[in-house]
């Protein structure tokens, strides 16, 4: 048995390495098309080249992705030679800092040939000094530094030999200034070291926004967990004790009806009947800045569309694994023990019948994180889903990529529990 | 059976349909599901014939109307007729696929995604399962790495990166649908692998490739052609949803999902009507084919 | 309903009169509801059980056997229904009884034992709760007793360390020992009524032999009724007191098992006690007696009409009738179940008339001609040799690795299907394997034929080497060597037509020119006896033998030297198999192809071979002629096999070997001797055979090629295979 689940283990970790590369890949193949997408088709072929080498999309593929997983805060430590610290500012933006030896944080920048220190005390207050000792030599006669700019980058500026910078800062537009480095890495921790970088669209670190989203939307998924799995494998198993019957065919119809039909499309219809036309419950979720359960009532409808939706799936696979059971020879055999039909059910073809599709429900899991994307835009709720959307619509990749981790990790941690709980009820795994 | 002996093909294949028709006939499931699915296939089919008005025809005077005489359906926000949206719309889902250069395919981009993704997938799953050890288990495990990607999640990363048009949807439709039909037909590949016909052909040297396409593929079709039909089933809502979060069709095209999005800011304003429609046209679809696939399921497991 | 009245009039034994019968069964009539109508299972079945008697029902697969055992249960599923006819349990009407009173008598009064007892046992929990509960619920009993009963129980059908085999899963124990389980659930309400359906088709020979044993010991103890269903003649005629014969769902004949075997009525009782290749038969017979035609599908059942008259020689031929108008009312009326003798029932218009003619008279067939091997030939150095296989070797990795092994410490582990095997086939002989499930046999031929790497040793063919995987041999060996394989449901390709199946081999290989691929493929099917329009059937539309000719015809089409048969006939009913064997013999007459035969059945492989390879555990553990093996000296495992086959004639009751404990797994092969774990001859040798455990033994080379892979003498194996003193045996 534990081979069973050492061998999911490492699988999974496996799958989790090969999803990071995929969803990696496919949003970042094309870095000018990340750039394009980010500022819009009419930046000039300058501008494009200056972000894209100020966000390391110049950098090679693979270190690109390594930098992301993992971060390259300690590259860059190696380079300037002094400790980085990150630190967020009162108004929730991130900073990263060189420490001196004294303790306070230092960053650079460079104004015609004076590379001038940004010294931050510990108390909160600037003080700015010319700190040209820190130039180095390098061959023919040239002076270079690694430093911190203020723009969270590790970076490497030449004496007397700066590049003009286009940066595009949120509120302000396009922002052009001289004294650019030669070389850029973009300062993150890394996703594992939970740092999945800053938000193209509010200049805010991805993971503070999506902590709430995150929030937000476990609520709403395990809400309409908790209703779905009790109520689809009972009726799913009901439906199935009678193969053929009325019950069954109305229960798996019925499922299959609702499991089949659009998660936006539930929503409008459920939106008609209970908003419009019966005035009952809230069409939207407005939460502000409340959480959910404080508002109970505005969970009501997105939960009624997921739970719609996710019934008649679970329902229809407990129900053809009931059927399967109830075909099967050792339930002839505990019926001609003279066994009482409860006893029939319960003991014999239950256990039996939730052992098979516990591993296809677990990765339906899957199927409700798709379902909350929709249903959250549907009722306009501020979770993860809704987030994720306007990521990919702003083609905001830190986000969007952060978020489609989330929901991976999710998803496949949902699949090891299901091998773990699989494992426990069959003894055909656990007596291997 | 000696009443069975016939020669002729064409009278073989009049069996065949006759076969089919019989399964048709006696599942009220798929019969239901296959009056619905024509329906949508004739008036996709036939929409020009339909309607008096193109899709983008907009009657300032008449926006967001109900139905009425001239508008059968009502009007959306801009005046355009609901009904000639509609059926365009299924126009695009089932019967053409708009090619960027004016150049139009037939069959729609569900039925191209999903086609491409039967291709694909049955060739995956084929070899996966016929070769088995290291390219089995390198196959399975890109394929589960993907499936363990949510689907909408999927859609959004794709969508986002290659942009959305109908090409971009059918692409996304298929490369979304290649895990489950690889996985399909490596499970039903595996078990015919045993079957001794495939040992009788192993034993007289043909080759893999022969084996697995002549021997093993048409074998895998009754399972394979009632998955697709869940599939376009699942592309249509697929596609609908996309149009939904404004990820599918570029505008003005006839987009259900896009209908949908756009209708429902009036919802709640007291014109329901430009949501309401294609949200029933899709429903219907899906559950049509749904229907139709699990009748013909139905009634053929009986028969063995 | 017609016979109602004359069954009645049929008085059972004096003695009988006086108690009430555990079971009466009369004009039971069950159908099953289809899509289109009511279509009839079952008809006319007539019986009865009595106290500690044992009813036989045989016949072929598809003639309701299992359906009359499930209908006396009223368990029947969702369309099935008892639709005429009584049963009477202990006098009281079963029909229509409510359903908590059939509960209270299912696994109380009544029980069962099923086919497949993996099936039968549920995965999920462990043997002591399926025990338990069968008490518990027919008896107030606390969970202590009822466990201190199962343990009791457990231990009195002979399961080794019955305490903790309670703890176990049902796939935790082998195939003999969940059958145990299954009987000992059975038996623990001490039932008035015992219906076995199939309890020992799944098993092996020798496994049977020992469960058969358990049940006739039981049936002393207890006292019980028992309905045992059965295909296999020899197994009825071992354990029952009575038989009744059904076929397409009818009662045909019923009587004593004496009367049965040695006054057989009904046309297809003989003919199904006459298909059936006997050990006893003189070697030289090549020929079976073989029912025509196939069973009819049960929608196809004439109401008016004898169902078996399409089949009946008797009516068809008028062989050995004088008087011809017997068979006039054959097609038009529907035969009753009438008296012929005392206590003797048959269903037909012959009646006793049949009984003129001694039903083993039958003519069996011409002359085979055996191959003769000279008596100092002990290598077969004298005879030409088409095949030859030096210490083949077939490994596989073990698959479920420990996590020892999965982390790369620990020795790896292989499964030696075949350990050291050597072989020589003659050209123009047939050589027949024979072992147990598990024995190597199957992964022996796949080995030689390039499905399987071989791990070591060498093949030839012809002198070639042909030690290669099949993809990487030439065009021209691979059509030497062709297989026809065992199921005929998966034998051909559900999508092609048979025409186009066996037309490809021919394409492939060139065997004739294009334009008269058809022909070729007709000429083919005409010689496994199928017509032409055969070519445009697809395999749904054909029977089982049908598909197994087919398979023979794609196989003969490369025109190959040597065929490999995979136990062609065992998935096949009696009358078909038959058929079949006897069609191997007429393509060996007239094709003189070279054979290797694989089979589980002794007595087919006796009647089709010139050669016999016994297997055990990956090795050949005897071979010889036909003529040397199946007389003694024996290797003990062929001496264990042969007893335990079981003969179609009641009055050779007699002791079969039973072989202690499971075969040992492939991976870790038992040190010396393979077989010493289970040996019963190694007590002769000095210090219990210790020799057996230390050292493997060498092939003993006897007369006429006949090899034996034991330690023991060949004289001293001679003589205690003489002191059993089985007639049969020492033919």
């Amino acid at each position: 048995m534990l081979v069973f689940i050492l061998r999911r283990f490492v699988l999974l970790f496996l799958t989790m390495v090969l999803v990071s590369i995929a969803v990696f890949v496919i949003a970042e193949s094309s870095p000018g098309n990340i750039a394009k997408n980010v500022l819009g088709a009419f930046i000039t072929p300058e501008q494009e080249a200056s972000f894209i080498i100020q966000n390391g999309l110049d950098k090679p593929m693979h270190k690109r992705y390594l930098y992301w997983v993992i971060g390259n805060d300690r590259i860059a430590l190696k380079k300037i030679g002094m400790p980085l610290k990150k630190i967020t500012t009162r108004k929730g933006f991130e900073e990263w800092w060189a420490v001196k030896k004294d303790g306070s944080l230092l960053r650079w920048k460079v104004e015609k040939n004076d590379l001038i220190a940004i010294n931050r005390l510990p108390d909160g207050t600037r003080k700015d000094y010319k700190d040209n000792d820190r130039w180095q030599t390098i061959g023919n006669g040239k002076k270079e530094f690694w430093g911190v700019d203020t723009q969270n980058h590790a970076v490497r500026w030449v004496k007397g030999d700066t590049e003009k910078v286009w940066a595009f800062v949120t509120g302000k537009g396009w922002m052009e200034s001289s004294g650019g480095p030669k070389e850029y890495i973009p300062l993150k921790k890394g996703i594992i070291r939970g740092d999945p970088g800053i938000s193209f669209r509010t200049g805010r670190p991805v993971s503070k926004s999506l902590f709430i989203r995150l929030r937000n939307s476990i609520v709403l998924a395990a809400s309409a967990f908790v209703i779905v799995m009790p109520l689809a494998l009972l009726l799913g198993m009901i439906a199935g004790l009678e193969e053929g019957s009325v019950k069954d065919r109305v229960l798996s119809i019925g499922g299959m009806m609702f499991s089949v039909v659009p998660e936006f499309a539930t929503g409008i219809f459920l939106t008609l009947i209970f908003s419009v036309w019966l005035d009952w419950l809230p069409g939207a979720a407005v939460l502000g800045a409340s959480a959910p359960w404080e508002k109970p009532v505005m969970l009501v409808l997105p939960v009624l569309t997921l739970t719609l939706i996710e019934l008649g799936y679970v329902l229809r696979i407990t129900r053809s694994s009931m059927v399967e059971v109830m075909k099967s020879p050792y339930i002839r055999t505990a019926f001609l023990k003279g066994l009482p039909y409860r006893q029939v059910i319960m003991k014999h073809a239950v256990r039996n019948a939730l052992i098979a599709p516990i591993t296809v429900i677990m990765l339906h899991v899957n199927w409700l994180l798709g379902g909350i994307v929709i249903v959250e835009v549907v009722f306009g709720y501020p979770g993860l889903g809704a987030y994720l959307l306007d990521s990919a619509l702003y083609k905001d990749f830190n986000a969007l990529e952060a978020g489609a981790m989330i929901m991976v990790t999710a998803a496949v941690g949902t699949q090891l529990i299901a091998d773990i709980i699989y494992t426990f009820l069959n003894p055909r795994i656990r007596y291997a | 059976m000696p009443d069975a002996i016939t020669t002729d093909s064409t009278a073989k294949k009049k069996g065949r349909l006759k076969e089919i028709l019989s399964i048709l006939l006696s599942s009220k499931t798929a019969m239901v599901g296959f009056v619905i699915v024509m329906f949508w296939v004739s008036v996709a089919v036939f929409a020009p014939y339909l309607t008096q008005y193109t899709p983008y025809e907009q009657d300032w005077k008449a926006p967001n109307q109900g139905p009425t005489a001239q508008h059968i359906l009502g009007t959306d926000e801009l005046g355009r007729d609901l009904w000639a949206r509609l059926i365009y719309g299924a126009r695009v889902v089932l019967v053409v696929l708009p090619v960027p250069e004016k150049i139009v395919l037939p069959g729609g981009t569900a039925v191209w995604g999903v086609v491409i993704a039967l291709v694909i997938g049955a060739s995956l799953g084929l070899i996966g399962g016929y070769k088995g050890g290291w390219i089995d288990e390198i196959v399975m495990r890109l394929l589960d790495a993907m499936m363990a990607i949510p689907v909408i999640l999927l859609y959004l990363i794709i969508v986002a990166a290659i942009g959305a048009s109908a090409i971009n949807v059918v692409i996304a439709i298929a490369i979304v649908g290649v895990p489950g039909i690889a996985r399909l037909v490596r499970s039903l590949t595996l078990d015919i692998k045993t079957r001794e016909y495939i040992r009788a052909a192993e034993t007289r040297g043909v080759s893999a490739w022969f084996i697995m396409f002549a021997d093993i593929l048409p074998n895998t079709r009754g399972p394979i052609i009632i998955d697709a039909m869940l599939r376009v089933g699942y592309a249509i809502f697929a596609m609908g949803t996309l149009g939904f979060l404004g990820l599918g069709m570029p505008p003005p095209s006839p987009d259900w999902g896009s209908m949908v999005a756009k209708g429902r800011t009036f919802i709640l304003m007291g014109s329901p009507w430009a949501a309401l429609w294609p949200s029933i046209a899709i429903a219907s679809l899906v559950v049509g084919l749904n229907l139709l696939a699990d009748g013909i399921r139905e009634e053929s497991s009986r028969y063995r | 309903m017609e016979d109602c009245e004359k069954t009645e009039s049929v008085s059972p034994l004096e003695s009988r009169n006086l108690e009430v019968p555990v079971l009466e069964v009369r004009d039971l009539a069950i159908s099953y509801q289809t899509r289109k109508r009511m279509v009839p299972a079952v008809r006319g079945v007539n019986f009865t059980v009595h106290q500690g008697e044992t009813i036989g029902v045989v016949g072929e697969s598809g003639c309701g056997k299992s359906t009359i055992a499930f209908g006396i249960l009223d368990f029947l599923g969702a369309n099935g229904r008892i639709v005429g006819g009584s049963i009477k349990f202990m006098g009281k009407e079963m029909v229509g009884s409510s359903k908590d009173e059939l509960r209270r008598i299912r696994g109380n009064n009544i029980s069962m034992v099923y086919q497949d007892p993996m099936q039968a046992l549920n995965p999920s929990l462990t043997i002591g709760t399926q025990l338990c509960e069968v008490l518990t619920a027919h008896q107030n009993i606390t969970k202590i007793q009822a466990r201190d009963k199962c343990v009791a129980m457990l231990e009195r059908v002979y399961m080794p360390d019955p305490g903790n085999m309670m703890k176990r899963y049902p796939h935790m124990i082998s195939g003999g020992q969940q059958q145990r389980v299954i009987i000992a659930m059975a038996l623990l309400n001490n039932p008035s009524l015992l219906i076995m359906d199939e309890p020992t088709t799944a098993l092996d020979v020798t496994v049977e032999a020992a469960v058969l044993e358990l049940i006739e010991d039981l049936k002393q103890d207890f006292n019980t009724g028992i309905i045992f269903i059965t295909h296999n003649l020899g197994v009825v005629a071992k354990v029952s007191d009575r038989l009744c014969v059904m076929y397409a769902g009818e009662m045909v004949e019923e009587s004593t098992i004496k009367e049965m075997f040695e006054n057989p009525a009904h046309p297809y009782t003989r003919g199904l006690l006459c298909c059936v290749p006997r050990l006893g038969d003189d070697l030289s017979n090549n020929r079976l007696w073989s029912i025509r035609g196939r069973v009819p599908h049960p929608a196809e059942r004439s109401e008016n009409a004898c169902i078996f008259a399409p089949r009946c020689d008797w009516r068809i031929t008028g062989q050995c009738l004088t008087d011809k108008s017997l068979v006039e009312n054959c097609e038009i009326k529907h035969p009753d179940l009438v008296n012929i003798t005392g206590d003797h029932r048959s269903r037909c218009f012959l009646g006793a008339e049949t009984l003129k003619t001694p039903w083993n008279d039958y003519a069996r067939g011409r002359k085979k001609n055996l191959m003769h091997v000279p008596d100092d030939d002990t290598d077969l150095t004298s005879m030409e040799t088409l095949l030859k296989a030096e210490n083949l070797k077939v490994y596989y990795k073990n698959r479920n690795q420990s996590l020892k092994e999965t982390l790369g410490m620990g020795k790896k582990k292989y499964v030696k299907a075949v350990d050291d095997v050597s072989l020589k086939v003659i050209k123009g002989s047939t050589v027949g394997v024979v072992g147990e499930s598990g024995c190597g046999k199957s992964t022996f031929v796949k080995g030689l034929i390039g499905l399987e790497p071989l791990t070591g040793g060498s093949t030839q063919l012809m002198g070639m080497d042909i030690g290669m995987p099949v993809k990487q041999r030439s065009l021209s060996l691979i059509r030497e060597l062709q297989m026809v394989f065992q199921n005929p449901d998966s034998t051909l390709n559900p999508s092609y037509c048979i025409g186009k199946q066996i037309a490809r081999p021919i394409k492939k290989f060139k065997t004739v020119h294009r334009k008269k691929v058809r022909q070729e493929v007709e000429r083919l099917l005409r010689s496994v006896k199928l017509s032409a329009y055969y070519y445009d059937r697809f395999p749904r539309q054909l029977s089982g033998g049908e598909k197994q000719r087919v398979g023979i015809a794609r196989a003969l089409a490369s025109r190959p030297s040597m065929v490999i048969f995979d136990e062609p006939v065992s998935a096949l009913d009696v009358s078909v198999q038959a058929a079949v064997l006897n069609l191997l013999n007429e393509i060996k007459e007239d094709i003189g192809s070279t054979m290797i035969f694989i089979a589980h059945d002794l007595s087919v492989v006796r009647f089709i071979s010139d050669f016999i390879a016994v297997m055990y555990l990956g090795q050949i553990v005897e071979f010889g002629s036909v003529k040397s093996i199946y007389p003694p000296p024996y290797h003990p495992y062929t001496e264990a096999l042969l007893s335990a086959v079981p003969i179609p004639d009641p009055q050779a009751k007699r002791q079969s070997i039973c072989l202690s404990g499971d075969v040992p797994s492939a991976m870790d092969q038992p040190s010396g001797c393979y077989f010493h774990t289970r040996c019963p001859r190694r007590n002769v040798l000095p210090e219990n055979g210790r020799i057996c455990e230390e050292k493997a033994p060498v092939f003993q080379k006897l007369k006429n090629g006949h090899k034996i892979l034991c330690h023991i003498p060949a004289d001293k194996l001679l003589e205690i295979a003489l002191e059993r003193d089985d007639k049969r045996m020492t033919l």
